[in-house]
């Protein structure tokens, strides 16, 4: 098994684990949390897909994850200012779980 | 089990099992294709320039996909304005004991100038090593929170207000200014010519720079930036 085919399998299993959290959870912030754990997965298989036999990696794929990352921040700022906005109004986001979730 | 209470047993079964076959039917795809992607060289990435933009990565974001980059700090742009109309009383400080906390201030005097300086060395070294204006941004962000969290008042440096606006618009504007300088004198929408290459990736990379650490600190700390810091107060909720 080459290094870029463990990177790619953990990315890809990164991204179901998140996928099921996004959707499973009842917890906004919990799925928010789920939706940058598939992030980071999706982001692993394209640095692992970049590997290149000289050493010296494909830049594109590369830049993409930086573009992407700056992305997610940014959306995740986004969304926790709404979570927390909804809060400040009453409604708790599905956070039933007393556990801070 | 809390995760039943909302969703019914179908529905968790089937996000399961629609998981279960997204992983196993994308793994088996990329594990026929991995091998071979990886096997062969990059196609050469079409950048040109002066030589001064040697870290590939850098020359990609700006010149082979700089219309990407535009529309990313676009992205960051928005995410800011939309947070800045939410609403300034966005944190719930009721419970906490009022305290001074000196250990932070203390590391906030101390880090955040070294902060300042190495963002701006990020930003340099991007031409030539990993680091660039997003980078750079990001640190100059983790410096402006730490300032408001360790004082409430980080920054004399800002006034507040209209400058923090157009600190946030100028690293999209400026983008979009060369662009369409770059339309008008040289023909094509941000292609920029190799002899201005070096003044006018500069010029877009600080203003960049400023607008990602202004935004993003705005979205952490949830659109006042210059207001008193958040945590050390019990029960009284900011106006």
């Amino acid at each position: 098994m080459t290094p870029a085919t463990l990177y790619v399998l953990t990315g890809i299993v990164l991204f179901g684990l998140g996928l099921h959290g996004s959707l499973a959870h009842e917890s906004a912030l919990r799925r928010l949390i789920a939706l940058n754990v598939m992030s980071a997965g999706i982001f692993l298989v394209l640095v692992a897909l970049a590997l290149r036999p000289s050493g010296a990696p494909d830049p594109v794929p590369h830049a993409m994850v930086l573009t992407g990352l700056v992305v997610s921040v940014s959306a995740t700022g986004l969304a926790l200012g709404l979570i927390r906005r909804l809060r400040s109004l009453g409604d708790d986001a599905g956070d039933t779980e007393r556990d801070g979730g | 089990m809390t995760q039943a209470g909302h969703l019914g047993r179908l529905a968790m079964l089937t996000i399961r099992s629609v998981g279960a076959l997204v992983v196993a039917g994308v793994s088996l795809r990329l594990m026929a294709v991995v091998d071979e992607l990886s096997g062969h060289e990059a196609a050469a990435p079409a950048v040109s320039g002066d030589g001064k933009l040697s870290n590939p990565v850098t020359a990609v974001l700006l010149q082979q996909r700089g219309y990407d980059t535009l529309l990313e700090l676009g992205v960051v742009l928005v995410a800011g304005l939309i947070v800045s109309g939410l609403g300034h009383a966005l944190l719930d400080a009721g419970g906490r004991q009022r305290q001074q906390s000196p250990l932070l201030s203390a590391l906030a005097q101390i880090l955040v100038p070294v902060g300042v300086v190495f963002a701006a060395y990020l930003l340099w070294a991007g031409a030539h090593a990993p680091g660039g204006a997003f980078q750079a941004g990001a640190v100059l962000a983790a410096m402006l929170v730490l300032a408001h969290i360790a004082t409430g008042d980080p920054a004399r440096i800002f006034a507040r207000g209209r400058r923090e606006e157009l600190a946030a618009v100028s690293g999209f504007a400026t983008f979009l200014a060369m662009g369409v300088v770059a339309q008008a004198l040289w023909g094509s929408f941000l292609g920029f010519p190799d002899t201005y290459l070096g003044a006018i990736v500069l010029a877009i990379e600080v203003m960049a720079t400023l607008a990602i650490g202004v935004t993003l600190a705005v979205l952490v700390v949830g659109g006042d930036l210059w207001a008193p810091g958040p945590s050390f107060t019990r029960g009284d909720r900011r106006p």
